[in-house]
């Protein structure tokens, strides 16, 4: 009887060896990339990644993409500056062309992308405006775009025609608009302040305006301050049309601020094209009537109208450690094969895209697609992708108050002057 | 008792503590001390720097405000947590029925994430979608405020959270504290005439003088240590109207980069928790002499 109970034991024992031997040797042969991601799992550039993996595996491949998704911004940023310095680099993970990635490519920690790209034949497959956002202000490239995306501000129609007010054309008009959907009883404007980048493009509206990017890479490289025309400019903008976001706009996400729009509770709502789909005929609340302007221009501009924000989003980069001849393939695959499976979600891909029937998309993103064929030479550059990390932190801190009326513009730019002081030493 | 007497014996139970205490306190405490000695961004060789983060951050005047913020923080946290949890044990001592009822609600929070409590209270203090609080504003026939956002009303709204949230603690140990103390002492100054203030103030409170300590020790290096609830609603803004030391210092280690400067302000938060420590100490041994 104990014997029976023992080769019992034993052969569960064998079994579960056996199990777990087969378990590692599948481990074994397949190659997992984790990939630390700054968009929702949710996410189509996400969705279209996986689905690109899934085409990879069927014809032979053997990737595991892993993907640690941290939507959060500023959290992504934290986390993936601190897991660097921890000396544990993820195989692929989302950058901007920030100073952070200028210093990295400076130790050689980032795979070079034009040389990627080059070796593969795939440089030209890409949209320049969306391949270049990703460019180091030195010229490098270390990241690959998964997007085309551009920026405009929704309204609610009927909001507007209440008030008698049409789509602002320039920021003056933008004030003008405002003061009459305050004095209608509505709130202008419902915006994300809390995560911070919503308010920084309202920032550099003025300055593009004014004078292109140059006044942002002036004061990127030390020769401008905010007490040159530019930044006083938008600091006394900002003090301006603070009064009109919603209160508590300091501390809403940007999920609330497309609530307080989606529910009709606010007149504008500024985002990009990645979320178009909140505003199509097909999503949209009943009853809510929608449309949009981009960026507002102002009298005698150094840029077009149809120049405003455009550009790659925040691109993939891919640890050089980790990237052999099986991740090189796997990476080539991604490249020859994303932008048409990310088109099909109706998103404007980073690559050049054959769309002969659009007869199945929604109208709007057509529209949409219509206004990107259109768009002019330049594009504004986030400030929060050319500034130091510091900067932005200063910005960050300091830009509501100077909305809600507690600082002064001449408090506001005494303040990002002595920082970008600080990161210059 | 025997087995107690033996050091070796006593050793060998305080060890494991000992170890994990070593591990999870003490290194890190000795890292931060070294790390605030060099000036590294995470990404080049580290420099040694001296004692110079220490001597900018008596220059900086966000590091000064996140300090003055955190001594009103710490008030705000301690008067919730102390004055509260006491007020609730003594009237617990009075209740005959409910009692187990009312100890498990108020002890509910205690044992909730921060992080959630910290998205309940964000709801609470919303201005659009309004909020419980501005309800209850609207209600008596006040003006909802963005509590959040409000440079003045921001600090006391996160550090109410903080302090709420474990009022259940301090609760239960007062409880326990004050039913501890002899019920015959109790009812010979009730038959000497004494009246309920009395016997608060002259009895109770004397008699659990050492749990008042222990408990004031808790909530200050709690309230030091503060920084889920004051991060998670406000990042410390508006413009560092609710930054304190902890806030301030994870920003500058993970957001700027500056791992030493970051570290000097950790290492200032353990220097002042063992000073805060040694005070309380210090002044309830005079007041037991």
């Amino acid at each position: 009887m104990l014997s029976q109970k023992i080769r019992t034991i034993a052969a569960a024992g064998l079994a579960a060896a056996v199990t777990l031997a087969g378990v590692t040797v599948f481990a074994a042969e397949t190659r997992q990339i984790h990939y630390f991601s700054s968009r929702s799992a949710s996410d189509d550039t996400m969705v279209t990644l996986q689905e690109v993996t899934d085409a990879y595996n069927a014809q032979g491949g053997n990737i595991e993409l892993v993907i640690d998704s941290n939507a959060d911004r500023i959290s992504y940023d934290q986390k993936l500056r601190t897991m660097i310095a921890g000396g544990q680099m993820p195989d692929m993970f989302d950058l901007d062309p920030t100073p952070y990635a200028v210093e990295l490519g400076e130790q050689g920690m980032l795979t070079d992308m034009d040389a990627f790209l080059d070796e593969i034949g795939e440089k030209d497959s890409y949209i320049s405006l969306s391949l270049n956002y990703g460019r180091t202000p030195d010229g490098k490239l270390y990241t690959l775009p998964l997007e085309l995306s551009t920026e405009m501000i929704w309204y609610n129609t009927d909001m507007f025609a209440d008030a008698g007010v049409e789509a602002p054309e320039t920021l003056d008009d933008l004030l003008a608009a405002c003061a009459a959907l305050q004095e209608k009883g509505y709130t202008p404007f419902g915006i994300g302040g809390g995560d911070g980048w919503p308010l920084l493009r309202l920032l550099a509206t003025y300055p593009f305006r004014m004078t292109g990017n140059d006044f942002l890479n002036q004061l990127a490289a030390g020769e401008a301050k905010m007490t040159d025309p530019a930044g006083v400019a938008t600091s006394e903008f900002m003090a301006q049309i603070g009064q009109y976001f919603q209160p508590g706009f300091s501390t809403t996400d940007v999920a609330t601020g497309l609530n307080l729009f989606l529910s009709g509770k606010c007149a504008m709502y500024p985002t990009g094209t990645w979320e178009l789909n909140y505003f199509t005929d097909e999503n949209r609340p009943e009853g809510l009537n929608v449309s949009y302007f981009y960026m507002p221009t102002i009298d005698d501009a150094a840029t077009a109208p149809n120049e405003y924000w455009a550009f790659g989003g925040i691109g993939l980069a891919v640890n050089p450690e980790a990237f052999d001849d099986e991740y090189k393939d796997y990476l080539t695959f991604i490249v020859k094969n994303y932008s048409p499976a990310y088109f099909a979600h109706q998103h404007l891909a980073p690559q050049k895209v054959e769309a002969d029937d659009t007869a199945d998309f929604d109208p709007l993103f057509v529209q949409i697609m219509d206004d990107t064929a259109n768009l002019g030479e330049t594009a504004a550059r986030p400030w929060d992708v050319v500034l130091g990390e510091d900067v932005i932190a200063t910005i960050n801190d300091t830009l509501p108050g100077l909305c809600m009326g507690e600082e002064t513009p001449e408090d506001f730019e005494a303040a990002v002057d002595e920082a970008l002081e600080a990161n210059a030493n | 008792m025997k087995t107690l007497r033996d050091k070796k014996a006593v050793a060998f139970f305080l060890l494991p503590a000992l170890i994990v205490y070593t591990i999870m306190v003490m290194i890190p405490i000795a890292v931060s001390i070294y790390y605030s000695l060099i000036d590294w961004d995470g990404l080049g060789p580290k420099q040694f720097v001296g004692l110079s983060n220490f001597v900018k951050l008596l220059n900086d005047k966000i590091f000064i405000r996140s300090f003055t913020n955190n001594l009103l923080y710490i008030v705000i946290v301690m008067v919730l947590q102390l004055g509260f949890g006491f007020i609730i044990a003594v009237l617990l001592t009075y209740l005959v029925k409910g009692r187990g009822f009312i100890q498990t609600v108020y002890y509910i929070p205690s044992v909730i994430t921060v992080i959630a409590i910290a998205q309940l209270f964000t709801s609470f203090y919303s201005y659009e979608p309004i909020g419980l609080f501005n309800i209850f504003r609207k209600f008596i026939g006040l003006e909802p405020i963005a509590f959040l956002s409000d440079y003045k009303a921001a600090l006391p709204a996160v550090a109410a959270v903080e302090g709420w949230q474990y009022i259940g603690i301090y609760m239960i140990i007062f409880y326990s504290a004050l039913v501890s103390v002899s019920p015959d002492i109790l009812e010979a100054a009730r038959i000497d005439g004494a009246t309920e203030l009395q016997l608060l103030f002259r009895i109770r409170i004397p008699s659990i003088a050492n749990v008042i300590l222990l408990a004031c020790i808790l909530s200050l290096v709690g309230a030091l240590r503060g920084f889920a609830a004051p991060m998670n609603m406000t990042k410390g803004g508006p413009n560092h109207r609710s930054e304190i030391l902890a806030t301030y210092m994870y920003k500058k280690a993970f957001t700027s980069r500056d791992y030493g400067y970051g570290s000097s302000i950790a290492v200032v938060i353990v220097i002042l928790s063992v000073i805060g420590v040694l005070l309380i100490s210090r002044y309830m041994d005079r007041e037991d002499a």
